[in-house]
């Protein structure tokens, strides 16, 4: 099982340490860092799993931290990274966040969930809510300090936003705010061939549900009437209302435990107790009926009056409904070695929404960025490049492939909607906590071939 | 680090007077000294994390809590505190053991269990009677929460003393818990301590069977399995892992698992899943059509879990597609685009992709995988670009239609960016020995590549030549395109010195005219290098041409002979092994579990003294990544050499009958890194096959009329010796030649039990690879306490070639080390000798 369980911070400082087995050395902490920080293939990221002197580390990086373990035995990678994940998210829903600063303060507190979480090395109860009986160190909750600079950015990641501790659900002191957030978290797959086509597309999509209802009573949520379930409902092919894109289809998906399907195959609605903290209530993939959010068309021209110039003309279409917007928005285009310098003209038809560019000369990345862009607006970027040597017609290939990061709040891309969200309780009338849905569609990856 | 280290001092002082003055209430309210309290521990809490020693406190802090035996919070930190020092200050945690016991006997179940858990964990051997009456009671608590920690305490029990869990009759313990418990945490963990048990000691028992089969019967496994969904995710995957070595008796009864399994693939927890499929496969491995359903069935889920946001976990799977696919490649045939690589993906995961893509590839799926791989090749990272190309290359390789393939990666060889001409230059190396007939279509655009100037990487540079030799006689030019490589023929890497003798032969017999001269100063060349494979190479050629020119045709440039198939990098034994532990680690590393598996006994380590400083430490490090270092020159070795011998082969065994030939071609290449040092004068005696081949030698250097680098003269003795770095003696030869000589030198020493300790210490390894340094390689080491003993071997890096063979006994108890050299030459012994002493003194001062 796990020799050893520890959080190292970004400089390689041991934040939390436990020593289950005894036997592997307590300098594996630097060994491991060391390997890590100066990982010698690829790009220089160590790969999740590797194994120095015959102790394997697996290690995952969240909220700037690294959690890793060690053994020597043969365990299942997917058991221990799974595993180590956990341990994020129980610190998530105790502390409210995860951060170098949010386990420093909460020393303490983290050791004491480990020692229920982990005994000897084997998992033991990881239930957020079945943790709180043997919890008696309160926690210090800190907002991260980037929240107010960039909110959305990494939305992509689940309910965020939302810094607070599941144990505020057993305060009686009347501060106590009963809510529960239900967020349809997308993350988008796409590429598109030279010629504007769509090549591949799919979207990645998970209900994620953090519950801070004192007294878990149970819910009811209902999806889309419209929807089909690959191989669930259509085991013999979709038909052609589906085929037409009248239907939303979903390829496949998964259900958390506690989720109650009775009546989802007849009106879409689950039922569930929501148990404390964060988790996915459903993950689902489709490849259908996709519209893509934004389209981009890239030339690259010959400069009539100069041999060692050419003219690169992005034009970016954003094809989602009016009333939304994408909240940052990033094009990326990699130039070759042989284009010294650009400079931009930019130039918006939505007119108004703050762009920039910058040109990076050591990578040769071309940026272009948007805090804010509405749907159905259209912008232009017309960039001169200044070149090494000659323009050739080849050059056209060699710039690109065009990348799009985005975030777009209120979109779901695959059109998953929940219809509703009841909570049943029905002791009280007057129960009625805040309900938050939300949807986010992000880019995972977007690409334009050129 | 220094004042890092200086800082606690002071520090434990102040801590050490604040909990001294808390154990008096004083004017403080009960309140205030309680809160006091904690942020005291909670600072000794956070020292003990970074690694400073706290274990000084351990009176206060103890007396401090039980003050206010009460607070849970307090309680719970000094457990925590106790648990991690307990094992360095066994005398001072005996007096907690009482208040443990109290808390023990609590009506709380939380802090009965808390209780037993910190007693469990002490790890203390002598305070085992303490533990074991606990545990007993424990496992018979009326709370779950109690008997779930019991049941872990006699797995830790077990790792300390095993003799004593068999004394009290745990483990039967244990059996019925998990045959009649309620709870299923109580049950996973009996699971877990039951399949440990079993794992530990294999061969204690006489039952053929290997334990954690034995315990998978029917009955256990059925009860389990219906039951599972009331387990955690990771009680399932336990039971699911116990699933595994269960045999079922009928088809009817795989039928009956895999339904009631099925639910389990849909599970959000990757874990589970891959569980899951890990049953699913072992239990229709001898049912093929339901074998090739389950594959089909595990598509749909398995691309749910590879496209998810965490890589970590995605990795873990990709790992795993790739082993199936390896094993059965129409799986994920239609399924390329899920494996198409995200331009955000991390670069082991693209990797990962890679491989898959290429070995997925068929003909009705080949055009997509490699319009997309090409799309790779553009990628900003070199190293993913390369791969790209290598992919194309696979497949060019595996997948029959190769016409456009190939023609995709001659697209690569337009390109600007030398990474990628010079990996396509590579890869068409092997296809053309796969597909020759392609070669009129390759070819002619390589003149035009300007490789000689261009690329710098000896492997492509080496293609290159290699193509340019076999295929001469297509290439306009090539003369005029070896010529560059002959004239710097010196400043090349070894491997590609030998590939341009082997192209200027094979060239010859195609062009003799235009080449004469070329062959000529590359042969002369050949034969002066320094390197003992080119040497050879460029002697044999030599001589083969001068005996018979027809000969040499034949055995050097006979018809290029197709290579039906790459071997590839795993035996089919070892690809078997891996794919029964399926779902481990195994898969990640595609080795099998022992290749990396290293089993150390249990808190051995905890009862090691704390380095006390930190230079030993780095010291170690170092080591270890001059280690790593030498495996990777190693394995690199390891490959050109097996390169050679796949030339060599080619080359040799077209000829007909004269399969002869290929012998001597052989032991030139192999063998020569030790014994391609001729040993002439004083030394010519030793070993069988070195008199041949120095006569061998020195017949050519006449006939040659060079100027002979190693005549007849014997060298003047070198007052420095350097050691062979490559030196590599089998030890059957190391125990004869012990045998045969009489000891040069004899001397005992005597040393302290630290240093008995730093030398005995991880396997003996840090000794050993110390020693490695000055090239004193280790043939031998071990030994039971208090005897060890060592065999060490040096080789003259100079003319002679001489063997140092050294034992080494070592007396822990005495402290007496006798050092005994052997060698033939005995000149060279002082200097041996000096070098020998400066290293182990090294190593003696250093620990």
């Amino acid at each position: 099982m796990i020799s050893q369980f520890y959080i190292l911070s970004s400089r390689g400082d041991v934040i939390i340490r436990k020593d289950y087995l005894g036997d592997v050395p307590r300098t594996s902490s630097e060994t491991f860092f060391r390997n890590a920080k100066f990982w010698k293939e690829g790009d220089g990221e160590a790969p999740p799993v590797f194994n120095v002197d015959g102790v394997t580390y697996l290690h995952i990086k969240e909220g700037g931290v690294q959690l890793v373990a060690t053994t020597r035995t043969n365990l299942s990678p997917s058991f221990v990274l799974e595993f180590l994940r956990r341990i994020c998210t129980i610190v998530k829903d105790y502390c409210g966040f995860l951060s170098e600063d949010a386990i420093r303060k909460n020393v303490v507190l983290i050791y004491e969930l480990l020692d229920e979480v982990v005994d000897y090395g084997f998992p033991q109860s990881t239930a957020t809510e079945a943790l709180k009986q043997f919890v008696v160190n309160e926690p210090i909750v800190v907002p991260p300090a980037f929240y107010q600079a960039k909110p959305l950015f990494s939305l992509s990641k689940g309910p965020t936003g939302v810094f607070k501790s599941v144990l505020e659900t057993s305060r009686t002191d009347g501060k106590r705010r009963d809510e529960i957030f239900v967020d349809v978290v997308e993350r988008i797959t796409c590429t598109f061939n030279a010629s504007g086509f769509i090549a591949s597309a799919q979207v990645d999509g998970a209900v994620q549900i953090k519950s801070y209802l004192a007294g878990n009573p149970p819910i009811k949520i209902k999806l889309n009437d419209d929807l089909l379930i690959g191989k669930r409902d259509t085991p013999y092919g979709l038909d052609r209302a589906a085929e037409r894109g009248h239907m939303v289809v979903l390829d496949d998906c998964n259900f958390h435990e506690v989720a109650n399907l009775e009546n989802f195959d007849v009106d879409r609605t689950i039922s569930l107790v929501p148990p404390d903290g964060e988790f996915a209530l459903m993950n689902y993939r489709t490849t259908h009926g996709f519209k893509p959010p934004f389209r981009l068309h890239a030339t690259v021209d010959a400069d009539p009056n100069s041999e060692y110039k050419a003219l690169l003309t992005l034009r970016l279409w954003c094809e989602i409904p009016a009333e939304k917007a994408s909240s940052g928005l990033e094009v990326e285009v990699p130039t070759p070695r042989w284009v010294q310098r650009v400079h931009c003209d930019l130039d918006g038809a939505g007119g108004g929404a703050a762009q920039n560019w910058d040109f990076n000369e050591k990578t040769h990345l071309l940026r272009w960025r948007f805090k804010r862009c509405p749907g159905g607006s259209e912008f232009t970027l017309r960039a001169r490049l200044t070149l090494e040597k000659p323009y050739v017609p080849s050059l056209r290939s060699e710039v690109g492939p065009v990348n799009l990061r985005f975030t777009i709040p209120m979109y779901s891309a695959s059109r998953i909607m929940l219809k509703y969200l009841q909570i049943l309780k029905k002791a009280d009338k007057n129960y009625n906590p805040y309900r938050w849905v939300r949807y986010v569609t992000a880019s995972n990856s977007y690409t334009f071939r050129t | 680090m220094a004042e890092a280290r200086n800082k606690p001092r002071g520090e434990l002082a102040e801590l050490s007077a604040q909990l001294q003055n808390l154990c008096t209430a004083g004017k403080r309210t009960e309140r205030e000294l309680r809160n006091a309290k904690k942020d005291v521990f909670r600072k000794v809490v956070n020292y003990m994390t970074l690694g400073m020693d706290m274990s000084g406190l351990f009176p206060m802090m103890t007396s401090c809590a039980n003050l206010s035996a009460d607070d849970l919070v307090l309680k719970k930190m000094l457990y925590l505190y106790l648990t991690h020092y307990a094992s360095q200050t066994p005398d001072l945690a005996l007096l907690t053991i009482n208040q443990l016991q109290k808390d023990y006997a609590d009506q709380d179940p939380m802090i009965r269990g808390l209780a037993l858990r910190s007693l469990c964990s002490l790890r203390v051997a002598n305070f085992l009677e303490y533990v074991v009456t606990p545990i007993m009671t424990g496992l018979g608590d009326r709370h779950p929460y109690v008997r779930r920690t019991a049941v872990m305490g006699v797995l830790k029990v077990h790792h300390i003393d095993s003799t004593a869990v068999a004394q009290h009759g745990m483990v039967v313990q244990v059996k019925r818990l998990l045959a009649t418990d309620t709870d299923v945490q109580v049950i996973a963990n009996c699971l877990s301590v039951l399949m440990q048990v079993g794992s530990d000691q294999p061969r204690a028992l006489s039952d053929k069977l290997e334990p954690p089969s034995r315990l998978a019967e029917k009955a256990l496994v059925y009860s389990l399995l219906n039951r599972i969904k009331e387990f955690s995710d990771w009680g399932q995957c336990q039971v699911l892992q116990l699933a595994t070595h269960y045999t079922p008796t009928s088809e009817a009864e795989v039928y009956d698992m895999l339904n009631a399994l099925e639910d389990r693939m849909g599970h959000v927890n990757s874990a589970v899943v891959m569980a899951t499929i890990g049953v699913f496969l072992r239990l229709t491995i001898n049912m093929t059509a339901t074998h090739q359903q389950v594959l089909e069935r595990i598509r749909e889920p398995v691309k749910t879990l590879i496209s998810r946001d965490d890589a970590p976990t995605a990795y873990a799977a990709l790992s795993h597609v790739l082993l199936l696919v390896q094993r059965a490649p129409m799986i994920f045939e239609n399924d390329a685009v899920a494996f198409f690589c995200r331009t955000h993906d991390p670069w082991f995961v693209k990797k990962l992709k890679l491989e898959i893509l290429a070995a997925i590839a068929s003909t009705s799926n080949v055009y997509d995988i490699v319009t997309e791989l090409t799309e790779y090749a553009r990628d900003i990272s070199p190293t993913m670009a390369r791969e790209a190309v290598r992919a194309v290359g696979r497949i060019a390789l595996t997948v029959p239609d190769s016409g456009g393939i190939v023609e995709r990666l001659l697209m690569f060889l337009d390109g600007s960016s030398e990474h990628l001409v010079a990996e396509a230059l590579v890869q068409l190396k092997d296809v053309l020995r796969r597909y020759p007939d392609v070669a009129h279509v390759c070819v002619g655009s390589l003149g035009d590549l300007a490789v000689h100037g261009n690329i710098s990487e000896p492997a492509a540079r080496a293609a290159f030549v290699w193509i340019l030799g076999q295929f001469g006689g297509l290439v306009q030019d090539a003369p005029y395109l070896l010529e560059p490589f002959v004239d710097g023929f010196a400043s090349e890497d070894p491997s590609v010195r030998l590939a341009v003798l082997t192209a200027a032969v094979q060239l010859f017999f195609r062009r003799p005219a235009e080449v004469k001269p070329i062959l000529g100063t590359a042969l002369s060349a050949g034969i002066a290098d320094s390197h003992a494979d080119v040497r050879d190479r460029a002697l044999m050629y030599y001589r083969l041409l001068r005996t018979d020119a027809a000969a040499a045709e034949r055995v050097v440039a006979p018809p290029l002979l197709v290579v039906p198939w790459f071997s590839e990098a795993l035996s089919p034994e070892a690809k078997e092994a891996i794919f029964a532990e399926f779902n481990t680690l195994s898969v990640v590393f595609q080795q099998p579990a022992a290749a990396f598996i290293e089993r150390q006994p249990y808190h051995s380590l905890e009862a090691e003294p704390e380095p006390p400083s930190q230079a030993p430490t780095t010291g170690k490090c170092a080591d270890r990544s001059t280690n790593l270092l030498a495996d990777a020159d190693g394995a690199d070795l390891v490959g050109v050499g097996a390169d050679l011998l796949d030339l060599d082969i080619t080359a040799g065994t077209t000829t007909g009958g004269s399969s002869a030939a290929a012998v001597p071609l052989n032991a030139g290449g192999i063998p020569g890194g030790y014994a391609g040092q001729p040993a002439p004068g004083p030394m010519a005696g030793i070993g069988p096959g070195i008199p041949g081949h120095g006569n061998f030698f020195v017949d050519n250097g006449v006939g040659l009329g060079l100027p002979t680098a190693a005549g007849p003269a014997p060298p003047a003795p070198v007052p420095e010796l350097v050691l062979n770095p490559k030196a590599r003696v089998a030890a059957g030869a190391f125990q004869e030649e012990w045998k045969r000589l009489t000891p040069a030198h004899c001397s005992t020493l005597s040393v302290s039990p630290a240093t008995v300790a730093a030398i005995v210490a991880n396997n003996h390894r840090d000794f050993t690879q110390h020693m490695t340094q000055a090239y004193i390689h280790t043939i031998a080491s071990g030994g039971q306490a208090p005897s060890f003993r060592y065999y060490f071997y040096g080789q003259n890096a100079g003319q002679s070639a001489a063997l140092y063979l050294v034992e080494l006994l070592l007396r822990s108890d005495t402290g007496n080390m006798q050092v005994t050299v052997k060698t033939a030459d005995t000149a060279s012994l002082p200097a041996f000798l000096e070098l020998w002493n400066a290293c182990l003194t090294g190593f003696l001062v250093m620990s």
